[in-house]
């Protein structure tokens, strides 16, 4: 398609729906590519208008929540418009005593967490970025926080979901009642799926009550040793039942410890757990349980933390990819057995040090994920770590992946950020290729150039 | 046949539709947890009777491989959450098969051999108290006297077996108690009901009674649980009347014993674990009293899974061993392990049945393990044999 | 019918002793746990491998022949059943337990492993396999894949989808595919999500990776005892919304208890009472009684007669005796019954409940509840006599009418059953001709030629014209 026809195509794309002007879009991109427009569709049927006309005229769309994720992806082939989805925002459903909400999916979720909370209730996901983060966006990314660890993740939490289509239709899979398996549960498939089979433009998830006593307990550790042997002592003694806790698990390396610093904790291998309890009593208990376990293997030391303090320290965990983000140009999420996380941090250190790289590493635990951030002036010698690292992980085995979330263009240009695909990939194309048959979702971003 | 016409109006089939085909007791089933053959299961043999009286298939021997192909161990009703009466439904079932000849041909044999025989072993019936004079034990045959001892063609005639009657035998003689084997036993006839033969069951249910009843006994008393089984349930039942006998196992006896001081017992060293056969433990209720006489030896009695009321079969109930010799081997392997790992070193079984099939299957795995009636143990201990 | 040089080469894979084809051994394999859909395969094979699988799906696929896998046959919707006939492969046979990884808190298994087995060696070390639908003790856990299945606890703990984590399986083509592992959030879409609960269509299953969790310290049981079904419906949602999430909120109302009264399992629950509640905490043990006081409170606030808790395990097992028996007892009412399994929003339980019996009324069927209160998943009973002419056909009718009830109130057809056959002509009401085309893109994307499982799910009709 020539410019001019590529640009009227577009008009005819947008023509009913509200658009920002080209100074403000400009300010949007993803990965250095500019959109030629940004359209802010009003309502979901609106969505699968837009969807339908850009269908028929071969024209890109690329959907944006809160933008947090949008690093995540290989680079586009082609962006021709951006659908921001914000206005999308409408709480549809919430009965406190279903444990269910229903809203769009450009709801805020920090927005959505302040109604839900003042009924005792929480939907517990706590990605990074959440008071920009929209629900769909969450969804498509597959974001997730800390507690992932003990109320699961979006393909856990996630009862429906309404997508349109780029055929114009819009679909609902799943429902509003917790147990449903009538047909297939298509609703998985949208989940980390970047947006490449549909708009999410509507989502129902399962929501949990808000704890009731909740503590911090900290440790550090001088050796990696020491600090795995512990993490896996701990794992083996802790319930991953809601109530009985504990919510979250994290660990994080002496660099990311470091940037963490809140409570000026000596620098070295922190384990952060989130402990929950039903009476304050039990609570002590279990602090004091938790100290034993640490002490028998060295900590240097360990505590527990309370209040706005345990507050402020969760919300900085939360919030470490944003909280680093102007250190580090990298960030690879690294999915794989639970008892491999200090082996691949171990890895990690090595190959920063060889490539001199700045580098960080926190740890979901009890999830076998972890992060890994780095920086460096050369690009080559991060293409070179990655690919290392990456090599690293898969030999691991047992669907262990590596997936770099985040990086500049100088290296995305050399690495396929979601890895080699598996002997399964015939049949994601399938899907894309019946969803999306002419590619105009996101097309390029994902997995094997879907 | 006839009793298959009509047979949709009666009560046996009110007893098949009980079965609503959940599958709940499938894996109670040692045929089925072996074979995994859903016709070598519970709910497969009840729906294969269903179809049967529905006319949907015949009344025939490849049926009936199916249906005979189950230990009656009744496992299955204990698993069934609508309480369905497997066992009455497949002796009924089993008397239709037989009178329509559709019973496969080693219980058919089996049958004749009891008939002719007296014993399921083709042998001559004189010769069964010939494990007297093999073990040399003391064993009155009087004309009266308080306690019948009823040995059983297994115990009878099994070389290994017989050390179960010697000890019985010298345990009875050891507390004095005034007993006496009958002067003419036959066959319990448990293997005859088992079959369908309701007929000949009857007449051999007729003549044991007799001979019990011309000693004046007011107790029987029998180391096999399918002997005590046939004497204490089936024989009132085919013969419409109550019997003034009390049938007892004999770890009844010997708990008793213990309970009164009459056995004091050197403690015995070994680890242990103990079998409930499926007829006493299950179907008589037998579970606490042989227990109780192996702790009062052992400080290191172990319990297996699966036992008790959910006890598993050692694969030689029912009519298997003579219909499918191979799977009752199996099932007496796949019990075998679940015995072994409990660690124990000595496998202590209240039946001639278990005690053969086990203790086959200890030797087809070469395994340096010692398998004991309980009776036999308790004469050891005491020095009687 | 399948020719005879087919059975020699499927043969020649499992051998003599595990293809079956005389009418009594195939007979038996009509049907699942229900029994108002029946069909024979052809042939049943047993493998023991996975290899042995795919020979076997290999050959189908050359001759055409449908085929289904069959694991312990008690789904209640039909989706065991054979019902173009060919070849049903029954995993009886594939039973290991593959690994215990109690460092990564996996363990792997072949389809025909219990959900108890597993959690008999988890325990070694204090661990659980969560899923517990009613069939637990017997059904497999491929099977469980199959309808993503459910079970009493899963208000807290979640749906089989939620704890399998990878997926060996042979795809309709023959092809061995490793689906997820043991590792989360493998690259790409959410195939092994996708697998759970198709119901034998896409695939069939030869491995699972489940997770498995650490035993909760200590339970406690609450029984109560309501002279109102709206009462008692009240209360469920009530406890939900106040933020104690019991592990298991269980409903019986009066027919369920007369079912377990008139029989050998009575345990002495009040005749008169309209419903029971039934309510399981766990945590640790310390707390378990600040848990349970919120409950008994909202239970009393809502006019319950009597309120009772147990903490010792006699003392558990009897308030749960009734809840136990429920479901066989039900034969000490009608020879017969219809199980149906519709979900609703909990908060509508107070309407639903009421109706549901109105119906039955005046249909002249008595109708049994004993369901999954805190997930809103119903399980009506409709009992009926099978030998009354036209009865059994009028409890399906009823059966399908109060699943459209469920979904005007916002739930949906099936909570934990599937859809099998029994609902498959409820699908074009639950969902549009948009959402079923998508749902049968991915049946076409995995099985094109249509062999694996067919006549499930979809109604033909559906199917037929959508294709086109
Ligand atoms: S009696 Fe025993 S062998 Fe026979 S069907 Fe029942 S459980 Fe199986
Ligand atoms: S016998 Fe009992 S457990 Fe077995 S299928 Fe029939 S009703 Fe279910």
């Amino acid at each position: 398609m020539s410019n001019k026809n590529s640009e009227l195509a577009i008009n005819r794309v947008i023509s009913n729906s509200e658009a920002l002007t080209s100074e403000e879009v400009e300010k949007f991109e993803v990965d250095g590519l500019k959109p030629k427009a940004v359209v802010i569709p009003k309502s979901m049927e609106e969505v699968a208008e837009i969807l339908k006309r850009a269908n028929d005229e071969g024209i890109s769309i690329i959907p944006w929540g809160g933008g947090t994720m949008m690093s995540l992806g290989n680079i586009p082939k082609r962006v021709d418009i951006i659908l921001l989805l914000k206005r999308l925002n409408k709480i549809i459903e919430y009965l406190p005593e279903e444990l269910v909400v229903t809203a769009e999916g450009g709801i805020i979720l920090d927005e959505l967490q302040k109604v839900l909370v003042n009924k005792g209730q929480f939907l517990p996901l706590d990605p990074p970025y959440s008071s920009l983060a929209t629900l769909g966006g969450v969804v498509a990314s597959n974001s997730f926080g800390p507690i992932r660890h003990l109320y699961g993740g979006v393909r856990d939490l996630l009862l429906g979901i309404k997508v349109a289509n780029s055929d114009g239709t819009l679909t609902k899979f799943g429902g509003k009642v917790v147990k449903n398996v009538a047909g297939y549960d298509i609703k998985k498939l949208y989940i980390g799926s970047i947006g490449t089979l549909g708009v999410i433009t509507q989502v129902t998830f399962k929501l949990a009550p808000l704890p009731e006593f909740e503590e911090s307990f900290l440790a550090v550790f001088n050796s990696i040793n020491d600090f795995v042997k512990a993490y896996k002592e701990v794992l083996m003694v802790s319930h991953s039942s809601i109530g009985i806790g504990p919510s979250a698990i994290e660990g994080f390396d002496p660099n990311s410890c470091e940037i963490l610093n809140s409570l000026n904790i000596s620098k070295g291998y922190l384990l952060a757990l989130k402990v929950l309890s039903i009476t304050k009593d039990s609570m002590r208990r279990r602090i004091s349980e938790l100290l034993e376990i640490v002490k028998k293997h060295d900590s240097i030391t360990a505590f527990s933390i309370n209040g706005s303090e345990h507050e402020s320290l969760w919300k900085k965990i939360q919030e470490y990819p944003n909280l680093s983000s102007n250190k580090f140009s990298i960030r690879c999420k690294i999915s794989t057995l639970i008892s491999k996380v200090g082996d691949v941090m171990d890895f990690t250190q090595k190959i920063s040090e060889k490539y001199a790289l700045q580098y960080s590493i926190t740890a979901h635990l009890g999830l076998g994920i972890l992060y890994t951030y780095f920086n460096s002036e050369n690009p080559y010698e991060l293409v070179k770590a990655i690919e290392e690292l990456r090599a690293y992980v898969l030999s691991i085995g047992s669907a262990s992946s590596l997936v770099v979330e985040c990086a500049p263009l100088s290296v995305k240009e050399k690495v396929d950020v979601w890895g080699p695909i598996r002997k399964d990939f015939f049949l994601m194309k399938a899907i894309k290729d019946r969803f999306d048959p002419k590619g105009i979702l996101n097309p390029g971003r994902f997995i094997g150039g879907i | 046949m006839a009793k298959f016409n009509k047979l949709d109006q009666s009560d046996y089939y009110k007893l098949i539709l009980r079965c609503v085909h959940c599958g709940f007791c499938l894996q109670s089933c040692p045929t089925y947890r072996v074979l995994g053959i859903e016709a070598d299961s519970p709910r497969g043999r009840l729906y294969l009777t269903r179809a049967m009286v529905d006319k949907r298939i015949d009344i025939a021997k490849d049926v009936a491989n199916h249906l005979y192909k189950c230990t009656m161990c009744a496992n299955c009703e204990i698993a069934c959450p609508s309480a369905v009466k497997y066992t009455d439904i497949m002796f009924i079932t089993r008397e239709i098969m037989a009178e329509a000849n559709a019973v496969p041909l080693g219980a058919e044999q089996l049958v004749n051999t009891i008939n002719n025989a007296k014993n399921i072993f083709m042998m001559d019936n004189t010769l069964r108290k010939d494990w007297v004079i093999y073990t040399g034990v003391e064993a009155p045959i009087k004309d009266k006297a308080d306690m019948v001892y009823f040995v059983g063609c297994v115990t009878s005639y099994s070389g290994r077996i017989q050390g179960v009657a010697q000890a019985i035998a010298s345990i009875l003689n050891y507390v004095g108690e005034d007993w006496t084997l009958l002067k003419d036993e036959w066959c319990c006839g448990h293997p005859l009901k088992l079959e369908g033969a309701t007929k000949e069951f009857k007449k051999v249910a007729e003549h044991n009674v007799k001979m019990i009843e011309e000693t004046g006994a007011t107790k029987v008393v029998s180391g096999c649980p399918g002997c005590c089984l046939a004497l204490k349930k089936e024989y009132p039942e085919v013969l419409g009347r109550k019997l003034n006998f009390e049938v007892l196992h004999f770890s009844q006896i010997l708990d008793e014993y213990i309970k009164k001081g009459k056995l004091k017992i050197p403690k015995f060293e070994s680890k242990v674990t103990y079998h409930d056969p499926c007829e006493l433990g299950r179907i008589l209720g037998i579970i606490n009293e042989p227990r109780r006489v192996i702790k009062s030896i052992s400080d290191k009695f172990v319990e297996p899974i699966e036992r008790g009321k959910e006890g598993f079969c050692c694969g030689g109930g029912g009519l298997l061993k003579v219909t499918d010799s191979q799977l009752s081997e199996s099932i007496a392997n796949k019990r075998l392990e679940m015995l072994i790992k409990t660690g124990a070193e000595v496998i202590i079984s209240a039946c001639p049945t278990c005690y053969q099939s086990l203790a086959d299957a200890t030797s087809r795995k070469n395994k340096a393990l010692q398998v004991i009636d309980i009776a036999e143990l308790i004469a050891q201990r005491l020095g009687l044999m | 019918m399948i020719s005879d040089h087919i059975l020699k080469e499927l043969e020649s894979i499992v051998g003599i002793d595990r293809l079956l084809r005389k009418k009594e051994e195939l007979m038996v394999y009509e049907c699942d746990g229900q029994t108002f859909f029946k069909s024979m395969p052809d042939v049943v094979v047993l493998p023991t491998s996975r290899d042995e699988v795919v020979n076997i799906v290999n050959i189908c696929n050359k001759y055409n022949i449908p085929y289904l896998a069959r694991g312990a046959g008690t789904a209640l919707s039909g989706s065991a059943v054979p019902i173009r006939g060919g070849v049903v492969i029954a995993f009886a046979r594939m039973n290991s337990i593959l690994e215990v990884d109690f460092d990564n808190q996996r363990v792997v298994v072949e389809p025909y492993v219990t959900a108890p087995q597993i959690t008999a060696v988890a325990s070694e070390k204090g661990f659980f396999y969560a899923p517990d639908p009613a069939s637990y003790t017997v059904s497999s856990i491929g099977g469980n894949i199959a309808h993503n299945a459910g079970g009493n606890h899963c208000l807290k703990y979640g749906v089989t989808t939620n704890h399998v984590l990878g997926l060996e399986m042979v795809l309709p083509n023959g092809d061995v595919l490793e689906l997820g592992g043991k590792a989360l959030d493998p690259p790409g879409y959410d195939l092994v999500g996708l697998m759970v609960g198709s119901e034998g269509t896409l695939g069939i299953v030869t491995k699972a990776v489940v997770r498995i969790l650490r035993k909760p310290p200590a339970t406690a049981v609450i029984l109560a005892i309501f002279d109102s079904l709206v009462d008692a419906s009240n209360t469920v949602s009530e406890v939900i919304a106040v933020g104690k999430l019991p592990a298991v909120i269980e409903f019986m109302d009066k027919y369920a208890i007369k079912a377990v009264e008139s029989g050998v399992k009575a345990c002495g629950l009040p005749l008169d009472a309209e419903a029971i509640l039934l309510f399981e905490v766990d945590g640790f043990e310390d707390e378990l009684d600040v848990q349970s006081e919120k409950i008994i409170e909202i239970c009393k606030k809502n006019h319950a007669r009597s309120v009772e808790m147990a903490k010792d395990p006699d003392g558990m097992a009897k308030l749960m005796a009734g809840r136990k028996a429920a479901f066989g007892s039900m034969g000490n009412l009608a020879p017969s019954y219809v199980v149906d399994d519709g979900t609703i929003p909990r908060s509508k339980l107070p309407e639903v409940m009421p109706i549901i019996r109105k119906w039955g009324e005046e249909h002249g069927f008595m109708i049994a509840n004993v369901f999954h209160a805190g997930e809103g998943n119903l399980h009506p009973i409709i009992l009926y006599d099978p030998r009354v002419e036209g009865k059994e056909q009028e409890a399906l009718k009823l059966g399908l009418d109060i699943l459209k009830l469920c979904l005007d109130v916002g739930g949906t057809i099936t909570g934990e059953h599937g859809v099998g056959i029994e609902k498959a002509e409820l699908m074009p009401v639950q969902y549009s001709k948009d959402e079923l085309k998508r749902m049968l893109f991915i049946k076409e994307i995995f099985d094109p030629k249509g062999l694996c499982n067919p006549g499930k799910i979809f109604p033909e009709k559906e199917v037929k014209i959508l294709a086109s």
